[in-house]
This record gives structure tokens, sequence and C-alpha cells, in this order.
């Protein structure tokens, strides 16, 4: 299997395997333009990141194989499970953001759904204050105008599950 | 790895791609984090998003309880969702209402909005007159109030229209009523939130049009009818999109019920212990009227036979209703193993006695 090199924002190089690299759309459309040979340039992604697409990636296959579900294929809810159980408890909220932000850069559709159902997990017992902070999101409203929407939907706001 | 974040902001697809996957609570709460945010809730994208990855299993099971038979009072009527693995009941609350008005029946449930008569009891009203039609959302808890049909006045004055409620494509945006009386059929749309006239093409007419066991596919709407009291039973079915009635005609010999389901995401009728369903014949071509084969799917051992019958379908399995001594009972029912299930849980409410509708439901950001 041929090794495709990358090289990312922090100067640390990788040598991925072509069915890994392939999977990123970016990646490919780079491999496309310019010789398999060099060294692909990716500014934007860091080396923690890339330690853990490759962590993800494997794990992904493996539980594919498990489950037997294809890529692409609508994950099944204890695919999706099995999968945050493995790489929730290492990400901390800003890290996930990050994770995901890179994954979209790169384009690597199979690894993007797994993290938005990791991030929505992560999310859906969030306070607004806590949601506004991880997803670095301005608050724009009069305090008025807020307290108006939180009576409105008050029973939104109330509950055990809600994080403090 | 770092501990605080600096890196770019997530584009708007895949912060929608994010919101699609959370429970419509915590979208309801999230509308506070910012202006884009409440935009993002209740925009048809997402909204769409979100309803086609929500789990399509519910049903909601309306019941009634405290009807004083002395006193021929109405009955209270009280709803629950049916849902999950567990086959668990629910209770929701219903919207209250302003006046005395009282809910009656669900008429129609689609891509998670709930359409609901509710009536003010007084006697020798017209039925128009006293009614309200409701929209409602239960999981937004958002509802509203329609305005009402006028119906034509040479008809004897307690008949009751038949309503029915859907949307006629996949798109969450515009929802239709129908209303059917006597002669007249009038549509409600609601990105024009009022009644017009229609042809009514290819209604025949009918006098008895059983409007609580509708049931909803594909953007049709179907009820179980007759002409008149001696002719037998047919399906009316009202297509949403192109607003034409079409009658489908049932296999003589049976005796069918006017309890209307839906098999396999099929139209399905009950004839005493067997379910049939519809299929669209595809070797007849020839125009707009798709030839429909009835076949038998299966039959159900009733263990008491006079007091069970078929109230519903829920996934793949049967509710049988069971009438015993003050009130109902809900069994499920596998129809292939021929195993009578779980017993659905009573109703809380003190004076339960009796279920009414099982209708379709999913949870959806739909606006009302």
């Amino acid at each position: 299997m041929k090794k495709i090199s990358v090289r990312t924002s922090d100067g640390q190089e990788f040598e991925l395997e072509e069915n890994l690299a392939m999977e990123s759309a970016t990646i490919k459309t780079s491999l496309d333009a310019f010789s398999r040979d060099d060294i692909i340039l990716l500014p934007n992604v860091n080396s923690w990141e890339m330690v853990k697409i490759i962590e993800f990636f494997t794990k992904v296959q493996e539980l594919e194989t498990k489950f037997g579900v294809k890529f692409m294929e609508k994950k099944e809810g204890r695919f999706l499970e099995a999968f945050q159980a493995e790489f929730d408890k290492d990400l901390s909220d800003d890290n996930l953001y990050c994770l995901l932000w890179t994954v979209d850069y790169l384009g690597i559709e199979v690894l993007l759904e797994n993290l938005c159902h990791l991030m929505a997990e992560r999310t859906k017992n969030k306070t607004v204050e806590s949601c506004r902070n991880l997803f670095g999101v301005q608050h724009d409203y009069t305090p008025e105008e807020e307290a108006e929407i939180r009576e409105d939907y008050s029973w939104a706001f109330e509950g055990p599950e809600i994080e403090e | 790895m770092g501990t605080k974040r600096s890196c770019y902001s997530l584009g708007e697809d895949l912060i929608v791609e994010i919101l699609s996957r959370l429970p419509v609570k915590s979208l309801m709460r999230f509308s506070c984090v910012s202006k884009e945010w409440y935009s993002l809730t209740r925009n048809s994208y997402l909204i769409n998003i979100h309803l086609h990855r929500a789990d399509s299993n519910l049903s909601l099971l309306t019941h009634e309880y405290d009807r004083d038979k002395r006193f021929n009072t109405d009955p209270k009527f009280g709803i629950s969702m049916l849902g999950d693995e567990a086959a668990d009941l629910v209770s929701i609350d219903l919207p209250i209402l302003s006046n005395s008005s009282k809910f009656t029946n669900i008429v129609g449930s689609s891509n998670g909005l709930v359409c609901l008569v509710a009536r003010v009891k007084k006697k020798r009203r017209k039925f128009m007159d006293s009614a309200e039609i409701i929209i409602w959302n239960p999981v937004t808890k958002q509802f509203r109030s329609l305005p009402k049909p006028v119906l034509e006045e040479n008809f004897h004055r307690f008949d009751r229209p038949t309503l029915g409620f859907g949307f006629s494509d996949d798109n969450t945006d515009d929802y239709k009523l129908v209303n059917i009386f006597h002669k007249q059929v009038q549509v409600f749309t609601r990105s024009t939130n009022s009644w017009r006239e229609v042809e009514g093409k290819g209604y025949p007419s009918c006098k008895y049009c059983y409007g609580d066991f509708w049931v909803s596919l594909k953007g049709v709407l179907y009820w179980s009818a007759r002409t008149d009291r001696s002719k037998g039973r047919f399906v009316l079915s009202f297509n949403l999109r192109d607003e034409v009635f079409h009658v489908i005609q049932l296999p003589s010999g049976n005796y069918w019920y006017s309890r209307l389901l839906l098999w396999k995401n099929s139209l399905a009728i009950v004839s005493r212990n067997q379910v049939w369903a519809a299929k669209t014949d595809d070797s007849d071509e020839s125009g707009d009227n798709n030839k429909i084969v009835w076949t038998k799917q299966f039959s159900i051992d009733f263990s008491i036979s006079r007091c069970e019958e078929v109230f519903g379908i829920w996934k793949d399995q049967v509710l049988i209703r069971r009438h015993i001594s003050r009130y109902d009972r809900l069994y499920l029912y596998d129809p292939i193993t021929k195993e009578r299930g779980k017993l659905l849980r009573k109703p809380d409410e003190k004076n339960y006695y009796g279920y009414g509708q099982l209708v379709n439901y999913v949870e959806s950001l739909a606006l009302v």
C-alpha cells in the first residue's frame, strides 16, 4: 500500500496509508494536482489532530467490520455508541470543536458524521451560556428579548438532565 | 493538545448538521443562544433535515374519561404518546384553550403537527359554530387556532363535516386542511391562512364519511365512507397536492370495518379478524386512477372474540382492544408469531374508560 506524506502546521510529518489519505477530499485534490511523491502541506492542521484522525479512522474501520456496516451507510445507534465510548473521554469540548473543524476542512466525510454525532451528544444538555462559549457565538439579544424567550419556552430550560 | 480553542469557526452547514441531531427541547432552549440560532431553528432547511432524522415509530393515542352517562355529559379527552422499544405510554399535556372548549378528536397528524378539533358543548348548536380547529406541535408546545370554514346553511344543522389535514409533500413549510360537508369541499392552506372552495373533482358525495379513522400516506388522505346507509363501504382518498378525490372499491363479500390502518407503509383495512392491505396494480397503466388490489395480510387469533377487535398498528405489531368491564385495555400482538405481547399501561385518569384514536406521529420543529 502506497504511503502519502503530509506535513502539519507545526512541522511534523506523517505517513498516511493511501486509502486513508484518499478519504480526505482536500488531500485527494492535492494529489490529483501534484505528484504523489511530494509532501502535502497542511498548514491548517495540528499534529495532535492528525494523530487523532489516524486513530479515529482505524477505529471506524474496526467498528464497521464488527457491526457489518459499510462506509457512507447510515450509522446505527450501536455503532455510534461504540464510537462515542472510545473517544469521548479523551477529548475536551474545545478540542472536539477544533477536530471537527479540521475534519471538515480535510473533507473526510466518513469521520464527519461520527464527530457531528459526538458533538451533538456533548451539546444537547448544555445551558445556553455553555453552548455560546463552545461555539464561539456572539450574544446579541437584549436582556428583555432573552427574558421573553426564556418565558415562552420555560419548559425547555428546566430538567434534571441540563448541566450546570 | 491545547485546552484553549484557537481555531476557526465552524461553518453554518456544519452547525446545522449538529443541530439537526439535537432533541427539540435542546433546540428550543438554544434559540436563546443568538438571533442567528433562533432563525436557524425556525428555518425550513433545518426543520426538514431534523424531521428526516426523527424516529417515525411514534404514535399518539387518544382516550376518554369522566363521561357521565346519567347526565349525558361529553367525556373528557386525553392524549398519550406511544413510542420506543418498550411501548411505553407517556401522557402529554394538551394545549390550554382560553374558552371552555374541550378537545374531541384528532383530525390529522403529519410532519410533527397535529390538527385537533375542540368544541364548546352547547346543545342544539351547529357544528362549526361551536368548534375550534387547532394546529399543535406537541413537542415545541406551540399551537394556534385556525380561521374556520363557512358551511352552507341548507343542511341538517347537527351534521358534522369531515376534516382532513396533511402536508402535500415532504416540505414542511405549507400544510393543508380539507373540509368536506355534503357536496361542499373547501381547502385551507397555511401560506394563505384562508379557506377556498374547490371543485372537489372525483368527489362522490357520500353521506357517511368516517372522519375519525383517517390515515394519511405520502400526501394522500384516506377515509372510509358510504354513499348511503344501504350501500357498501368504500375508501375515499384525497390527494393534497392536486386536490382530487378518488374512490377505492373494496372487495365484495367481506364485512369491512370503518377503521383504516397503515400496514408496512400501505393502506390497510380490517374485516373482523383479518387485515387486508392495498397495493397498486402496476400492470394497469391506464389513466390517472391506478387499479388497487387488496390482499389479505394476516388473521388474528382473538382469545375472547366477542370482546376483542383490531385497534391499530404500531411498528409491525397489532394493537388489540379488549372491552371488558368498565374500561378498554390494549394488547400488543405479533401477527407472524401469533404471540400476545405486552399489555399497555392504563391511562392515569380516575374515570378512564375507553380509547379513541391511534395516529402516527413524529417529533419535529415544524411551525404551526
